[in-house]
């Protein structure tokens, strides 16, 4: 790890993902350190909301930068950067889900079930909890392409590249998605 | 198209994403539909609570924790530290069984004797001789 540019580094806040990751993959430490800024929030609430785990997502938001940092200089601009970075929080997220989902099987015993709620818990807005309680029954991949879409803005064709699918691929996920969750938070809220 | 396909496209048509004549088609149809004017305001009402949902905020040492997860990669790039004392106790753990194969044995206890059943006349036997009388 170098820091080439010093800690008056060149870069501005404006500076584009591209030279960013650029810099990244030369070893620069303090163009690492503003693409972290810039994208922890985002990528650690995606992983937040696809496992519904807090405790474990910052693990695994920390695990995703890593991966970014080791594999910056492997970047390839034909894609954007910041779908790159959600392909890969994407994929640590998945397995996470995978690991836990074995843990359960094997051990009967549900982590996530396990959590304890904080206070702040039960100050949060019933509909939006219930919101986040009900997307956690969503078909994993229609959960991702939704979060994606609603939380993080990213177009049909960034879905596709994260999700390793096609675009019309997307379109019916995010349909579906939305229809179920429709079903979902209705019948609850009637209920 | 019918009217379950236009229900198809609301999704897409909500998020922009559909090409210019298709869009159109779907507002036209939604002028005369009210049942996909409902499933588009459930729609926009469902993503408001995903906007809405908890957030977490990273922890203020978020960066630096990755920093120092990089500068530990760094040093043991291949985490050799740890591979190297594995490698180390699995010599250890075959050297202590293959010792024990002797400790466990009676031949701690024999003597020369053992060994000097050799058929009478030939070099060893003379040769244990020997050695026995010299012990």
């Amino acid at each position: 790890m170098n820091d080439p540019a010093g800690r008056g580094s060149s870069f501005s806040k404006t500076e584009s993902d591209y030279e960013l990751i650029k810099a990244v993959g030369a070893g620069d430490v303090v163009a690492f350190e503003m693409l972290i800024e810039r994208y922890r929030d985002p990528v650690l609430n995606f992983i937040f909301k696809y496992t519904g785990d807090k405790f474990g997502a910052e693990d695994i938001a920390q695990e995703v930068f890593l991966r970014i940092y080791q594999s910056a200089s492997e970047f390839e601009p034909r894609g954007k950067v910041s779908t790159w970075i959600f392909k890969i929080a994407y994929n640590l997220s998945v397995n996470e889900v995978l690991r836990r989902r074995r843990f359960t099987v094997i051990a009967g015993f549900d982590e996530h079930e396990a959590e304890p709620q904080t206070p702040n818990d039960t100050a949060l807005k019933d509909l939006a909890q219930e919101a986040m309680n009900t997307i956690r029954r969503l078909p994993e991949k229609q959960r991702a392409a939704l979060l994606l879409r609603v939380n993080d803005d990213l177009s049909y064709a960034e879905i596709s590249n994260v999700l390793s699918t096609s675009i019309s691929g997307v379109e019916s996920l995010l349909f579906r998605a939305r229809e179920n969750l429709r079903k979902l938070l209705i019948r609850e809220t009637k209920e | 198209m019918e009217s379950d396909s236009f229900r198809r496209k609301l999704s897409a048509y909500k998020d922009g994403e559909l090409d210019g004549n298709l869009s159109e088609a779907v507002s036209l149809h939604l002028q005369n539909c009210a049942s996909c004017r409902k499933e588009l305001a459930d729609f926009e009402q469902v993503d408001s609570l995903i906007k809405e949902m908890p957030k977490l905020d990273a922890a203020e040492c978020f960066t630096l924790q990755v920093i120092a997860g990089i500068s530990r990669t760094e040093r043991d790039p291949l985490d050799l530290g740890s591979f190297s004392k594995r490698v180390l106790a699995k010599i250890l753990q075959l050297a202590e069984s293959f010792l024990e194969l002797f400790a466990d044995s009676e031949h701690e206890e024999n003597t020369l004797d053992e060994f000097s059943d050799f058929p009478p006349l030939s070099i060893s036997h003379a040769y244990f001789q020997l050695l026995g009388e010299q012990g």
